[in-house]
């Protein structure tokens, strides 16, 4: 050996390959290679020794990658051979860790598909991404009937257009089959085009080119033609209206957030002189497809103002809401983004819970574990294999419990339907989202649970460990005293949002809402009823358990303010903006609901000018008209101009979501939809008998469908109550791991502790003396977990209810309440160890070694 | 008892025609000489590791030298296991080709 240098290997690709050898013997061959790549260089030049150092780097990773390979599949066996004795060694540990996993895989997996059902409504439209729905800048989606006209025509972005309306109840007829349909909408043609609608028969682009065709679905097509082909057959609408069938379509998917059974072009309303070409008023939808890939914000821009350009009274800027967000929207949706975040967080909150379940037992246990890590580091074992190891170990539990949660959730798929009123079937598992879904639970699982006492475990010092120095499993005391804590704070947080929910729920459900709503029946009604109103109640009156009839468009409790508010004006308006709803009532309609005037009086049949010249308003609209002495007053409410006569103490027409608008009542029999009934409490069966007897008479052909009106009350606040369910099973879910953990831990503080529970008997502690003091310190834990999520819950719940026009009040007494609830429970997991440790005979504590 | 693939064959007749010169470098260049196949280091690497594992190759530290960066060789060697598995791919060749020679 002397100075002489030897060329030197280009040294990115040398560090290169130094990265990829694992192994000491690895490296040798990067010798090989720089005495080859020496050679070469004198025999053929620099350029060919490069090209040709490069290729054997290149060429050795994957083979590297097979050789580490081969050896890990060998020590893999070894460590899931001891996975397997642990498991087994420790059984009640191992059952507490996969129970507690398995039960949080379930309820994240179930919450999931939830959230991502909640989020799939209405992307199933083929131009779903295009379609777009006109907004006023306060979320209404209610414009004016020219606005699709006008975007169509001047806008180029905008490819179609359609106006959207629901159409209330409407009896439907061929031949002998003539019901009630609710789910009728009127519709611009191109609706078809813009939405996904497949039709089974008839020709797609223009099925609703005919003023008087209609669309059905599969499901009515088999309700009214049987087998029959009902394509060009006639139907007969709202008693006298003709309208030729000219498609049959797929019954439509229950997530998006329109529903509907039968499609009405809305040309067809010419029929009844509505006026399709106004900026006046604001009472349709429209939706809008724009051309693929138009930015939706440079249309925004151009259209904020359109509405204000042609009634400079109304100055909400419009703007395209996407479609797929409607449903989602608390001012539209049935669903909202504050429940799919609720769910959301709840499900991480479950599984958090058993993670750190997961991580106190094995950190509690790892002195068990401390003489393997001594051993496996004394015989050669890096850190990162232990850490491999244990990481590998977390993997196969939370893959068992995988297995068991996947086979859990299908079993109790059907019941969770019933809470969330979704229809998922099992094999909603086995769809892409969802099975990726699963994988990032796992994963998710496996990091947060596996992770410290991977890095705990594997931190052991051989020396230390093997000499039994270290007393391996206190240290990880402080952290798992935090993780105890982080556990009942959640806990406790979803209790306390629980409980809320189902106060809130049944204050709504319970609160005076203004009228009588016991006792009271109501049905819709056809033509012949309302031509032939007065004999009709007359004859009903007669029955001694029937004490009011009367005919209305919408019952109370079923408005919606958002369907239709129309600008009002009044003599001495000066600057005000006032919206207004309209509803259409009969003379009984005070007596019926038992409402009471706050001034001047209601419609009477004694003076006939009420039908055509009166309004009555309620107290909502006096005081937003600002109005001192109301009655008399002049008042324009869209195309009706009528004097005031009354004034009718507020009530609550709609859900209790909102509060109470300005509202003006009419007599108007055009607009009936609904017969209302009181009834006599005595007499509720005998009288519904009489009803439904009454009824057949009229309409032979018809079932008789009524519903009671507190029972529709009840429904408004549906949502609210099954999601009230949800929370409650899954707070229940995540109380009880929750106590599976510290039952746990307590179990392994009095195994840890025998010795001294011993001595303190031998001297003379009472049993409670004992538990009291060991169960001390867990008591003290979920304590500061109290104190901890009381503020945080305080102003989440307080969040919530400011969605309430009318909410409960938040009372330090629930959170006392739940707090004391938590603490017994927690006491009663505790002492149940405890007591056995402490009850047991102290000589044979004390003889254990 | 399974017989030498070609390549552990060509691998080990290269170990043992080299005797005691038998490191990475020598066997790709003899390799390359006698069969004309150009192997990667890598590669040849691995496959005498499994063949190590398998008990027919022995290896052996060597010492560094300068031209090789400062790194040790492996010297490789055949086992006792290692001949008689050459035998037997002997025998077998030869069984294979009995009376066949005449025909070509």
């Amino acid at each position: 050996m002397g100075n002489h240098s030897y060329p030197k290997p280009p040294r990115v690709l040398a560090q290169l390959f130094e990265l990829i050898a694992r192994s000491e013997e690895q490296r040798t061959i990067s010798g090989d290679l720089n005495e080859m790549f020496a050679d070469l260089v004198e025999e053929r030049g620099h350029l060919k020794a490069f090209l040709w150092y490069g290729g054997q780097v290149l060429g050795a990773c994957p083979l590297f990658l097979f050789n580490s390979l081969y050896w890990r599949v060998i020590m893999l066996i070894n460590y899931l051979k001891i996975t397997i004795r642990n498991i087994r060694r420790h059984k009640a540990y191992s059952f507490i860790n996969i129970a507690g996993l398995a039960i949080g895989i379930v309820s994240c997996m179930l919450i999931m598909l939830w959230v991502q059902d909640e989020l799939s409504y209405d992307r199933f439209h083929e131009h779903a991404d295009s379609l777009y729905v006109a907004t006023f800048s306060n979320g209404s989606t209610v414009t004016p009937t020219a606005l699709s006209g006008f975007l169509k025509a001047e806008y180029p972005e905008v490819l179609h257009t359609s106006r959207f309306t629901y159409m209330g109840s409407n009896l439907l007829k061929y031949e002998d089959t003539e019901i009630y349909e609710a789910g009728g909408v009127m519709v611009d043609p191109d609706f078809v085009k813009m939405f996904t609608i497949p039709l089974l028969g008839g020709y797609q682009e223009t099925s609703l080119n005919d003023p008087q065709s209609i669309l059905i679905s599969e499901k009515l097509a088999h309700k009214y033609f049987g087998n029959k082909d009902p394509i060009g057959q006639t139907m007969t609408f709202a008693t006298s209206i003709d309208l030729k069938v000219t498609g049959v379509f797929e019954d439509y998917p229950a997530n998006s957030h329109i529903r509907f059974e039968f499609i009405l072009p809305l040309a067809l309303s010419k029929m009844w002189n509505w006026n399709l070409n106004t900026w006046e008023y604001n009472n349709i939808r429209t939706y809008v497809q724009l051309h693929e890939g138009t930015p939706v914000k440079s249309v925004d821009s151009k259209i904020s103002d359109v509405v204000e350009r042609h009634r400079p009274q109304d100055q909400r800027p419009l703007s395209l809401q996407p479609v797929t967000r409607l449903h989602l929207n608390p001012y539209h949706g049935r669903g909202t983004l504050t429940y799919i975040f609720l769910f959301s967080a709840m499900a991480f909150f479950i599984l958090i819970i058993a993670c750190i379940n997961f991580i106190n037992l094995t950190t509690a246990k790892s002195s068990n574990r401390a003489k393997e890590v001594g051993i496996r580091k004394t015989v050669g074992a890096f850190r990162a294999h232990l850490i491999r190891q244990f990481f590998g170990e977390s993997l196969f539990l939370t893959l068992i419990a995988s297995a068991i949660g996947v086979g859990l959730s299908i079993l109790v798929l059907p019941g969770f339907n019933n809470l969330s009123g979704k229809t998922f079937t099992w094999e909603v598992l086995l769809q892409q989202g969802v099975l990726l879904g699963i994988f990032s639970i796992l994963i998710l699982t496996v990091l947060i649970a596996g992770s410290y006492p991977a890095l705990f475990l594997s931190r052991f010092q051989p020396a230390r460990v093997l000499t039994g120095k270290l007393k391996a499993g206190m240290k990880g005391g402080t952290l798992r005293k935090i993780l105890v804590v982080v556990q009942f704070s959640l806990s406790v947080f979803l209790v306390l949002g629980t409980v809320t929910i189902y106060r809130q729920v049944h204050f709504l459900q319970e609160r005076d809402v203004g009228y009588d709503r016991e006792h009271v029946v109501i049905f819709g009604i056809s033509g012949q009823i309302i031509q032939n109103r007065d004999t009709i109640k007359t004859m009903l009156l007669s029955n001694p358990g029937i004490q009011h009839v009367t005919l209305v468009d919408i019952a109370p409790y079923r408005w919606q303010s958002n369907a239709g508010v129309g600008d009002v004006h009044w003599e001495g308006k000066t600057n005000q903006q006032v919206k207004m709803v309209m509803t259409s009532v009969d003379y009984d309609f005070l007596d019926t609901f038992g409402l009471e005037m706050a001034e001047g009086r209601f419609f009477s049949k004694e003076y006939s000018t009420d039908a055509t010249e009166s309004f009555v308003v309620n107290q909502a609209a006096v005081k937003a008209m600002e109005m001192d002495d109301p009655i008399g007053k002049e008042l324009r409410v869209w195309d009706y101009k009528r004097k005031i006569i009354g004034v009718v103490k507020d009530y609550h027409f709609e859900s209790l979501h909102k509060p109470i608008i300005p509202m003006a009542m009419r007599i108007d029999p055009r607009w009936y939809q609904q017969a209302c009934v009181r009834i006599s409490p005595h007499r509720v069966r005998d009288t519904l008998a009489f009803l439904e007897k009454k009824w057949k008479e009229g309409h032979p052909r018809y079932p008789f469908e009524y519903q009671f009106l507190d029972d529709m009350i009840h429904s408004l606040y549906r949502s609210e109550q099954s999601i009230g369910t949800v929370v409650t099973v899954f707070t229940v879910l995540a109380l009880f791991i929750s106590c599976l953990g510290i039952f746990g831990l307590s179990s392994y503080t009095a195994e840890q502790r025998t010795k001294e529970i011993g001595i303190r008997r031998v001297l003379g502690a009472s049993v409670s003396n004992v538990v009291k003091h060991i169960s001390k310190e867990f008591v003290f834990l979920v304590i500061i977990a109290n104190v901890i999520a009381w503020p945080l819950a305080y102003f989440l719940i307080n969040l919530w209810l400011q969605k309430f026009a009318y909410r409960i009040a938040i009372g330090w007494l629930t959170f006392i309440l739940v707090g004391m609830v938590v603490l017994v429970l927690s006491l009663f997991t505790i002492s149940w160890q405890i007591i056995r440790a402490a009850t047991a005979n102290p000589v044979d504590s004390l003889r254990y070694e | 008892m399974e017989v030498l693939s070609r390549a552990d064959e060509i691998l080990l007749l290269a170990i043992l025609r080299l005797k005691d010169n038998a490191y990475g470098v020598s066997i790709v260049k003899e390799v390359e000489q006698r069969a004309g196949k150009k192997l990667k280091l890598g590669g040849l690497w691995v496959s005498l590791d499994i063949l190590a594992r398998k008990g027919l190759v022995e290896k052996s530290m060597g010492d560094p030298t300068p031209k090789r960066g400062g790194r040790s060789k492996i010297y490789y060697s055949l086992t006792p296991a290692g001949l008689t598995a050459l035998e037997r791919v002997k025998e077998f060749n030869r069984s294979l080709w009995k009376g066949i020679g005449e025909v070509i």
